[in-house]
């Protein structure tokens, strides 16, 4: 080609302004079709991220076993310990486990008073959990089976217990007890959610200390699995023989990093396919409004695409300059639908709490195929433009 | 060398036997019937006859937008006979210069941009072509119509206009349908005066008409009927 693409570019936009109103029909539609594409691509983007994330807390053979609503005083616990020692016991599969009782309790300095949740655990937890210790330690096995007075400070409660001075290794008093602080838990980062921050672990036999009964409510168990051991048959196995001590009642739910997979499909899932049937729907219609205005826009420029050709435009040329309009009107329709889908997405994200994510490959294949879809809207007319006779549109327009 | 091309210059332009015809369910039509025509360089040709004969569709051929169904033609010394439609777009653009009945210039561009269109599909740079066009313009003396679309100027500047942008890429050849058809007998007056000077620059030119005094204007007329030179 010979012309210069500047100039190209000219006769397109000259093109385009011909016909402002269509022009902007068409670009309304695939502002929408794009927003919507943009705000699905970014909700389901936020939530994929978050998913990863929590996966990545969890860790892939780790299966988590929720307790579901509070037991009542008649009503028997729907996790107890003696259903963890049952799991560790009789599964052969099990590597490691941390049974995790949650209390709200009040603990005290000498001068300073929170409320934190006190969560009794095992030594375990904290490497089923991937968390680590900016000083000091865990507590050991003995501590553990003994029922020692001692704590280790998630990194917010040390800071709230003692905003100046430094809390490790003092005494502070967790419900009645006083137990001695022998470790501080490095910063968790902000995104994981799960407050491991704000919380104080002690030994779980400590929490039960009271009333030893087996019986006691557990709010979730923790169970690493050994390698190579499918994390859904293993979930199946615990479910089974949970059911199998709580006569068949299930007050539990059970996670793993693939059940959450699963579930990341069906969350949203209204939202999503209405996002996507609007995408779609706006995407057709623009290419069927691109379309009809390209056509339309080739039969009402008969006249001046024959004197193009006379003064020796060749047909790649024609052919480009009608191409080259559909493209910008998607293009512009597309540039529009980002700025609106991230600034709508963003806001109903910030409204409604949700993680917000756009993955830019996932947006540059969106985006290529709005610009293909354009090509494939004006093709045929433009291939119509490129192989007019110009003689005969010479002829018909006098 | 000297001695052959002086004996046979090379012309302008040579048919060879060309034949147009269209067919249809209905039979075929002959708008050019074995057609032998020569075009000497720096010549004015007058093409004469009735409506329906063939004059446009001989001027389209000689302009490479129409395809012959047969016979030879030689443009400029090349045989363009059998042309691909990219290398006939190339040589309407560097050789041939169009002036229609009916001006035929882009509604939606300005005098300078209609004037400079050949030069956009040979690549020449906007400041380059919006000079030249001007220079083109003040020679038909539309230097005061620049930026004005054609539903703004009158008929006879429309045309000055569109002689502008046949010449503005300076072609060996104008050809030229009845481009005082569509005029009044001043507006005509001029755009003849106009061919002629074009003419006596050197430029070759085919030029389509129903009037005789037109035609005298012309070294040479041509008749022509139902596709046949007579
Ligand atoms: N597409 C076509 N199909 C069939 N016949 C055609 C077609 N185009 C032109 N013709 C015929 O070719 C013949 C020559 O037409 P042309 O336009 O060259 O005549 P003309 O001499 O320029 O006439 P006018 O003085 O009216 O402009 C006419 O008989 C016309 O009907
Ligand atoms: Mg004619």
């Amino acid at each position: 080609m010979r012309i210069q693409p500047r100039d190209l570019l000219g006769a397109a936009i000259a093109g385009i302004r011909l016909y402002r109103l269509r022009s902007s029909l068409t670009i309304a539609s695939f502002a929408a079709g794009t927003a919507a594409a943009v705000a699905l691509l970014a909700i389901t983007g936020g939530a994929r991220q978050e998913l990863l994330d929590r996966i990545q807390r969890l860790g892939a053979n780790l299966v988590s076993i929720h307790a579901i609503g509070e037991a009542g005083r008649e009503a028997p616990p729907a996790l107890t310990i003696s259903d963890a020692i049952a799991i560790e016991q009789s599964l052969s599969f099990a590597r490691d486990i941390a049974p995790v009782r949650v209390v709200p309790a009040s603990v005290l300095l000498p001068d300073e008073q929170i409320t934190v949740q006190v969560v009794g655990t095992t030594p375990d937890y904290f490497a089923l959990r991937g968390l680590s210790f900016t000083r000091g330690r865990a507590f050991s096995a003995t501590e553990n089976d003994e029922g020692r007075a001692v704590c280790v400070a998630g990194d917010g409660t040390a800071r709230r217990l003692a905003p100046e001075g430094v809390v490790y290794g003092s005494l502070v008093k967790v419900g009645q007890r006083w137990c001695r602080v022998i470790g501080i838990l490095a910063p968790e980062a902000a995104t994981t959610g799960e407050d491991a921050d704000r919380r104080l672990y002690v030994p779980i036999s400590t929490t039960l200390r009271r009333d030893l009964s087996s019986r006691q409510a557990l709010g979730e168990i923790l169970l690493r699995i050994a390698d190579g051991v499918d994390p859904e048959r293993a979930a199946q196995v615990v479910k089974r023989t949970l059911l199998r001590r709580h006569d068949g009642i299930e007050h539990f739910s059970i996670e793993t990093a693939q059940a959450l997979l699963r579930q990341q499909r069906s969350a949203r899932g209204l939202l999503d396919a209405l996002l996507a049937a609007v995408a779609l729907l706006a995407l057709c219609l623009g290419g069927v409004a691109l379309g009809s205005q390209a056509w339309q826009s080739v039969s009402l420029r008969r006249g001046e695409i024959a004197i193009r050709r006379a003064i020796g435009a060749r047909r790649k040329e024609i052919l480009a300059q009608f191409l080259l309009e559909g493209i910008m009107l998607a293009a512009a329709g597309a540039a529009l639908g980002v700025g609106l889908g991230v600034a709508g997405s963003g806001f109903a994200s910030t409204l409604g709490n949700w993680p917000w994510l756009l993955p830019t490959r996932s947006l540059a294949a969106t985006l290529a195929a709005i610009l293909v879809l354009g090509v494939a809207a004006t093709l045929y007319p433009a291939y119509r433009a490129a192989t007019l006779d110009p003689v005969a549109a010479l002829r018909h327009e006098r | 060398m000297i001695m052959n091309e002086r004996a046979a210059p090379t012309p302008c332009a040579s048919l060879e036997r060309i034949e147009r015809r269209y067919t249809r369910r209905d039979g075929a039509v002959t708008a050019l019937d074995a057609v032998d025509l020569e075009i000497a360089r720096g010549e004015m040709l007058a093409l004469m006859g009735p409506s329906g004969s063939g004059k446009s569709t001989l001027l389209h051929v000689l302009g490479l937008l129409d395809t012959p169904t047969a016979g030879r033609y030689r443009l400029d010394g090349e045989d363009v006979s059998r042309l691909d439609d990219d290398s006939r777009s190339t040589r309407r653009n560097e050789k041939i210069g169009f002036v229609f009945q009916a001006f035929h210039l882009v509604p939606h561009l300005t005098l300078q941009e209609n004037a400079s269109l050949p030069l956009v599909y040979r690549g020449v740079h906007e400041d380059e072509r919006r000079d030249r066009a001007a220079t083109a313009l003040r020679k038909v003396g539309l230097d005061h119509r620049l930026t004005h679309l054609p539903d703004e100027v009158s008929g006879g500047e429309q045309q000055r206009a569109a002689i502008a942008r046949a010449l503005i890429h300076e072609p060996p050849l104008l050809l030229a349908d009845e481009p005082t058809g569509n005029l009044d007998e001043t507006s005509a007056e001029s755009i003849l005066d106009l061919v002629r000077s074009i003419h006596q620059g050197g430029t070759t030119v085919v030029l389509v008409t129903h009037n005789p005094h037109v035609a005298a204007m012309a070294e040479r007329t041509q008749e022509i009927r139902d596709g046949r030179l007579l």
